[in-house]
């Protein structure tokens, strides 16, 4: 795979943990 | 009957026994329409994922893979973001405002009637056939999966998620769609590893793939994802998701707005997994079944022919999990919006909680059952609608919503122009053929925050601090 396929990869997957990162961390958020 | 046919006959009555033992509590409209705001962290994780993971993504995404390869990772991004849009923007504040259905933000947000109605017009009757096409994607994914007359595995799924949305409403839905979550994710656990494994690894599936065409394993996938394109998913599917109702409103059942962020949060991280997964089950089903004659065949036929028995059918189950748990949250969706925001606020708005509950049930027993009747034989127009239904829903209620949480200057007539203009510009961009290629919600959205704005500027303020109370408490306290 090349790197422009990587990046979505990564991109996605970032999505993701800042979601988790809510998730476990909620007095944080607003 | 194949093992296949019997693992969804179990499951479907495994179904209609965990919602009518959900539905025994339910007593009145409101354990009806939000489950008495007791849905802790697991139920809303289970039911936000169930709800989102849909046929379309498990047919169709995978179906994307299988034809144009990795650059379809792309689509990640977009199917993640209203996650986090829905978390910092949205779903607290929605909690705080602890009603029943989305019209009724807008109804009391607004302090009209009009702008209440107009929202539950649109709900009703794009949801409907919404609803339809996923009856019918249903039937057709089980005559694919199993060889089941597409008739007979309709009705068999409208019959169950029909009872037992009516049975318990939002209160069996989530109960449902959480052991349907645990489904999935038991399901895509299964096939992730049995995948990579025949394929010998992550990076042998890619060697393989690449000599069957290179442009397969590129992010641009030779042209057919520029960054332009990639960015442009990202904004559609984004924005598009943040403000769909159905999956909005779970945040009222919430039992704290802690549960509902957890649940949102942690989800946004499985679906992320779930579409690498789904990449994964793509690629393989374009390497192992080259010529299939429809791409909605490539999950079907990995979960049938290519994984272990006990894995397939896991795989099977899942999938079908997945159609159900988005169609009854649509369907319970469409009978709360009947009953609260139709019958209550416009016809009676003195109506006792056992009137409502009764409005509430026959309206979702009348919409499911009116539902299956069509999709039985769809009318052409019922497709039609379709296509452009989404988008006239992701254009229209997304700005007013946001802005109706966060900008305090947002009126009653900003509200109405951003509702219908984005609607209207929406539908025209699909009557144009979608001009520059730009797919409808694109300009639906910038629209309806144009017409928003300059529609609310123009018009006197309003006085709605007691309310900004109630969705910022903190701000009122400072």
């Amino acid at each position: 795979m090349d790197a422009y396929a990587w990046v979505g990869f990564i991109v996605t997957v970032a999505l993701g943990l800042v979601g988790l990162f809510f998730a476990l961390s909620v007095k944080d958020v607003i | 009957m194949s093992i296949f046919g019997w693992a969804l006959v179990v499951y479907l009555i495994i179904l209609v026994g965990v919602g009518y033992y959900a539905s025994r509590k339910v007593t009145d409209a409101e354990e009806f329409m939000v489950a008495g705001r007791s849905a802790n962290k697991i139920m809303l994780l289970g039911t936000f994922v169930a709800t989102f993971t849909s046929a379309s993504m498990w047919i169709g995404t995978t179906g994307f893979f299988y034809k144009w390869g990795w650059c379809q990772i792309w689509q990640g991004p977009g199917t993640i973001l209203p996650s986090i849009i829905i978390i910092l923007f949205i779903g607290p504040y929605l909690r705080r405002f602890a009603q029943f259905t989305i019209p009724d933000f807008y109804g009391e947000r607004y302090d009209s009637k009009l702008v209440r109605l107009i929202a539950a017009l649109i709900i009703v009757g794009l949801y409907f056939t919404i609803m339809v096409a996923q009856l019918m994607g249903g039937g057709r994914v089980i005559q694919a999966a199993l060889g089941w007359d597409y008739k007979v595995g309709m009705i068999a799924l409208a019959v169950v998620l029909i009872f037992y949305s009516w049975a318990g409403g939002q209160r069996s839905v989530i109960w449902c769609d959480t052991l349907q979550f645990f489904v999935i994710l038991i399901a895509s656990v299964g096939t992730f590893y049995y995948c990579l494994n025949i394929m010998g690894g992550f990076g042998e599936l890619n060697r393989t793939l690449a000599a069957v065409d290179p442009n397969l394993v590129r992010g641009d996938g030779g042209g057919v994802m520029p960054w332009t394109m990639a960015l442009a998913w990202t904004c559609i599917w984004g924005f598009g998701n943040s403000a769909q109702p159905y999956t909005i409103s779970r945040f009222y059942s919430a039992k704290d707005i802690k549960s509902g962020i957890f649940g949102v949060g942690l989800g946004a991280f499985l679906i992320s997994l779930f579409i690498i997964l789904i990449g994964i089950v793509g690629v393989t089903a374009r390497i192992k079944f080259p010529d299939l004659p429809s791409i909605d065949l490539a999950f079907p036929m990995v979960a049938t022919k290519l994984l272990p028995t006990p894995i397939g059918v896991l795989a099977v189950t899942g999938l079908i999990a997945a159609i159900i748990s988005t169609m009854d949250t649509l369907l319970v969706t469409l009978g709360i919006t009947c009953g609260r925001d139709i019958f209550q606020k416009v016809f009676k708005p003195n109506a006792s909680s056992r009137e409502l509950l009764f409005v509430n049930r026959a309206a979702t027993l009348g919409v499911g059952g009116l539902a299956a009747f069509v999709a039985l034989n769809p009318p052409g127009p019922v497709l039609v609608i379709t296509a452009f239904a989404w988008s006239v829903i992701a254009s229209s209620f997304f700005v007013p919503l946001v802005a109706g949480i966060h900008w305090k200057r947002a009126t009653r007539i900003g509200a109405i122009s951003g509702m219908l203009g984005g609607a209207a510009v929406s539908l025209l961009w699909f009557y144009l053929n979608k001009p520059f290629g730009l797919h409808p919600v694109l300009p639906g959205l910038l629209s309806s925050l144009v017409f928003l704005v300059v529609g609310s500027l123009s018009s006197k303020e309003e006085d709605i601090s007691e309310l900004w109370k109630v969705l910022h408490p903190t701000k009122a306290k400072a």
